[in-house]
């Protein structure tokens, strides 16, 4: 989850982190204190954002079972930040213990946590990369030696693709990712949006990551289309969270704060 | 696609699904349920059913709350409001959901209830306490790496230049060690880009930079290609290494590659930029050169080559540079010497043929090297042109044989004093004036000194100087006649002036009659004295008288002698 505009890769633990405030507002222990300060004084500027991140975590755990059902045994999550409640090779494996799992982000205490997580999961790893160095992900050995790129995969972007600036190109980021991978891939992508009636809110909060070395900015729908551009979007389309695809167990409110979408990318015959 | 779940108002769903399905719901309401809650019901189904059992079986059994609290833990659905939500509908609804009407289980909802809470709590203890440490450790052990990934760049930036990112001279040093201790033969080739000082006051600093990575690039391209070594010494110095060589010719090749590399030019095509370099060359065995001698040596070489205007490279050899090494010597402790006074002058008697009179005697300067012994003039004068010493060096002579030489003198038997002036001295305007000043500061009389000259210095345009020369009324002798570049016009030109004779180079004595009788005639023809230089027999100065030459130098009259041994051939 978290994007580095903290270079030199190194922890920072006086500076909140956005992976260890979503792992404490799902209930995760994978955060500090000033994580948990930080959760709580947005949770104050936006009493429903807890909502909104189990929102978007339950599109994640959803799309993951989608993807499986659809044949797709290969993930890639990039962003994956601090593993936390509900991660995607539990998901996966427990639906089909062939999936592969590779995990990326840019924070080295995720990637290191991840692997301990990982130990013994011969199906699952991490690496560290950067979102928006996509060729050196997809070149990296480990990733390589894990996914065969020559099959499907599913690239995950959940809650990600809003810390990339428009600066960075994320259309090129998502373009090079789905150039590499094979027809019948997908990329799966959740993403901040602003939402009527909750303008204050919302500018507290951004303004809160501001000071955070990710700031986060929303894109309309139609923006979020346009960076899976050369794809296929899956139905329902670019919709919010709580809306793709959901349980039918569950009769919730919408979540309207997160777009949620799943590109194709067509087989070519 | 899955089987999509009972609908919830299924009317024949078992009570047991039924409580499951919306303890799943409350949950959900609450906190963050990891799962499609069609995956969580099964889970809270069999919890229910145990939950029941426990209450409905012959003994009461608080394991199975245990075994809930735990497996909530498990399931992930470990927040405060999941446990409060749980007890409550255990305890509000569990019994009359599932018709459990059997006695006692009132009583045993209580402890079936601690237990479960016990154990949830429990669990979310264990589980914070396990991953705030494994947090923890990641942390410190994520930090450990950032110090020691910053060490291992400050090692990096230690030993590779900025610019090219090439290995700097530390790391060279290092690498020329290693090769010094395990190869027999090395050669080392140092590069100077040609024009760079040019170049990058053309482009500026940052491409002056981009230059220079280009060539770091091709170098390194050099490496992986042929297995050599490249570094960066900073500015426009790079080097390249190989070792294993068989000889010279190794490093010339090697120097060969580096300019053919250098060969295609860089930059916009528009404005492509040549690049060239001047290498110096080194190539020995490696046992027992050290990596700063290597490299000392490969840069003399790079010295002769910038030096040479035809070449690009030069080979180091160790008889050129013991010469650099005299030559550096010598030009360090003569300024000190002149300042001292530790040249000395001696003194050559030059005779009339006719009687043998000592008619003049020629001062030459002469300097002990305390290391290098005599040194000749031939080889300190240029020096002291170059460092810029010659004025003060004909001054001081000028005073010390001045003395001597008054002392010398007998009424009727004037004794001429003869110094030798370079070429160099006579370019010098200010020449006149120290010579003006020093005879002054002796009271020797000008009329009695003569300069020699070489047939150079006449001819080129000094007019000025030696004019002035003679102005203050010394003459000159034309010395070494006959070895150099002769202009008789200008020759007759300056003899009517000042010039009183020519000293025949004695190089020229073992030649025919003829040629010396023409010098002797040409002498007399311009009114000019006849003078034998390097007369060292009676055979020869009888052969000489007869020809017609007025005066002899050699060892046969005494060969340069002290100040003190002067009067005694007077």
């Amino acid at each position: 989850m978290s994007l580095p505009d903290w270079a030199p890769a190194g922890v920072d633990t006086t500076v909140p982190n956005s992976a260890r405030v979503y792992d404490y507002a799902l209930g995760g222990y994978h955060n500090f204190a000033v994580d948990r300060e930080f959760a709580e004084r947005a949770m104050q500027a936006w009493p429903g954002i807890g909502r909104v991140a189990y929102a978007n975590r339950a599109y994640l755990g959803r799309a993951v079972e989608w993807l499986v059902d659809a044949g797709v045994r290969q993930f890639l999550d990039i962003g994956s930040g601090i593993p936390t409640l509900g991660n995607v090779h539990e998901v996966a494996q427990a639906l089909a213990p062939d999936s592969k799992v590779m995990y990326v982000d840019v924070d080295e205490v995720a990637v290191m946590h991840s692997e301990a997580i990982l130990a013994g999961n011969p199906r699952a790893a991490a690496v560290q990369g950067d979102l928006r160095k996509p060729q050196e992900i997809l070149a990296n050995p480990r990733v390589q030696e894990l996914l065969d790129l020559g099959q499907p995969v599913a690239v995950l972007l959940v809650a990600v693709l809003h810390f990339i600036g428009d600066e960075d190109g994320p259309a090129g980021i998502v373009r090079e990712l789905g150039d590499a991978l094979v027809g019948g891939s997908y990329v799966a992508v959740s993403h901040f949006t602003r939402t009527t009636g909750l303008d204050s809110e919302q500018d507290q909060v951004t303004k809160l990551y501001d000071q955070t070395p990710t700031s986060v900015r929303a894109r309309t729908p139609q923006q979020v289309a346009e960076i899976l551009g050369g794809l296929e979007l899956v139905p329902p389309g670019v919709v919010p969270a709580t809306a793709w695809h959901p349980d039918p167990e569950v009769d919730e409110p919408e979540q309207p704060a997160v777009l949620a979408a799943v590109g194709r990318k067509p087989v070519v015959s | 696609m899955r089987q999509r779940p009972a609908h919830p108002l299924d009317e024949h769903e078992p009570p047991t699904r039924a409580f499951a399905r919306t303890w799943a719901q409350r949950l959900h309401e609450v906190s963050f349920v990891p799962r499609r809650l069609g995956r969580t019901i099964p889970l809270l189904e069999d919890l229910t059913a145990r939950l029941a059992a426990a209450l409905t079986g012959d003994e009461p059994d608080p394991a199975a709350g245990r075994w809930a609290g735990t497996a909530l833990v498990e399931a992930q659905l470990w927040s405060p409001a999941a446990l409060r939500v749980s007890v409550e509908l255990i305890h509000e609804r569990l019994r009359g959901d599932l018709g459990i009407t059997h006695p006692g289980s009132a009583e045993r909802l209580g402890s079936l209830l601690g237990a479960f809470t016990e154990a949830f709590a429990e669990g979310v203890r264990a589980v914070a306490l396990t991953e705030t440490d494994d947090l923890r450790r990641h942390e410190r052990a994520s930090a450990q790496r950032a110090v020691l990934r910053a060490e291992q760049q400050r090692q990096h930036a230690l030993l590779h230049d900025q610019v090219s990112g090439l290995p700097n001279r530390h790391a060279l040093t290092d690498h020329l060690t290693a090769l010094a201790a395990r190869s027999d033969r090395v050669a080392v080739c140092v590069l100077n880009l040609v024009r760079f000082a040019e170049i990058s006051d053309a482009l500026g600093t940052d491409q002056a930079d981009a230059l220079l990575r280009e060539v770091g690039l091709r170098m390194r391209d050099l490496t992986d290609t042929h297995g050599h070594y490249a570094a960066h010494l900073g500015g426009d110095e790079f080097v390249l290494v190989q070792a294993g060589t068989r000889g010279p010719d190794d490093a010339v090749k090697l120097f060969d590659l580096v300019r053919e590399s250098l060969a295609y030019p860089w930059g916009p095509a528009a404005s492509p930029v040549q690049l060239d370099a001047k290498g110096g060359l080194l190539e020995r065995p490696a046992a027992g050169a050290t990596a700063s001698e290597l490299l000392r040596t490969a840069k003399m070489a790079l010295t002769w080559a910038k030096s040479d205007p035809v070449g690009s490279s030069a080979m180091f050899e160790q008889h050129r540079h013991d010469a650099d090494r005299r030559r550096h010597t010598l030009s360090r402790d003569l300024p000190g010497a002149v300042r001292r006074g530790t040249l000395r002058l001696a003194y050559q008697p030059i005779v009339r043929l006719t009687d043998r009179r000592v008619v003049a005697v020629e001062a030459l300067a002469r300097w002990r090297h305390p290391q290098h012994g005599e040194i000749a003039p031939a080889e300190f004068i240029p020096l002291a042109e170059r460092i810029g010493l010659l004025n003060h060096l004909i001054g001081a002579q000028l005073r010390t044989a001045g003395r001597h030489a008054l002392q010398w003198q007998r009424p009727g038997r004037p004794v001429r004093l003869n110094l030798n002036l370079s070429t160099a001295q006579l370019t010098d305007q200010s020449l006149p004036a120290i010579v003006g000043e020093a005879l002054d500061e002796t009271g020797f009389p000008p009329d009695l000194l003569t300069f020699e000259v070489t047939e150079e210095s006449i001819t080129a345009p000094q007019a000025s100087t030696l004019a002035a020369l003679a102005a203050l009324g010394a003459s000159f002798a034309v010395d070494d006649f006959g070895t150099g570049y002769s202009n008789f016009a200008r020759l007759h030109e300056v003899s009517r002036t000042a010039v009183a004779s020519l000293k025949i180079d004695r190089s020229l004595l073992a030649s025919s009659d003829v040629l010396l009788t023409t010098l002797v005639t040409l002498a007399h023809g311009l009114r000019l004295h006849a003078v034998a230089e390097g007369v060292e027999t009676e055979e020869q100065a009888a052969h000489v008288r007869k020809l017609g030459y007025d005066h002899a130098q050699g060892i046969l009259f005494g060969p340069p002698t002290v100040a003190e041994e002067v009067p005694a051939l007077l």
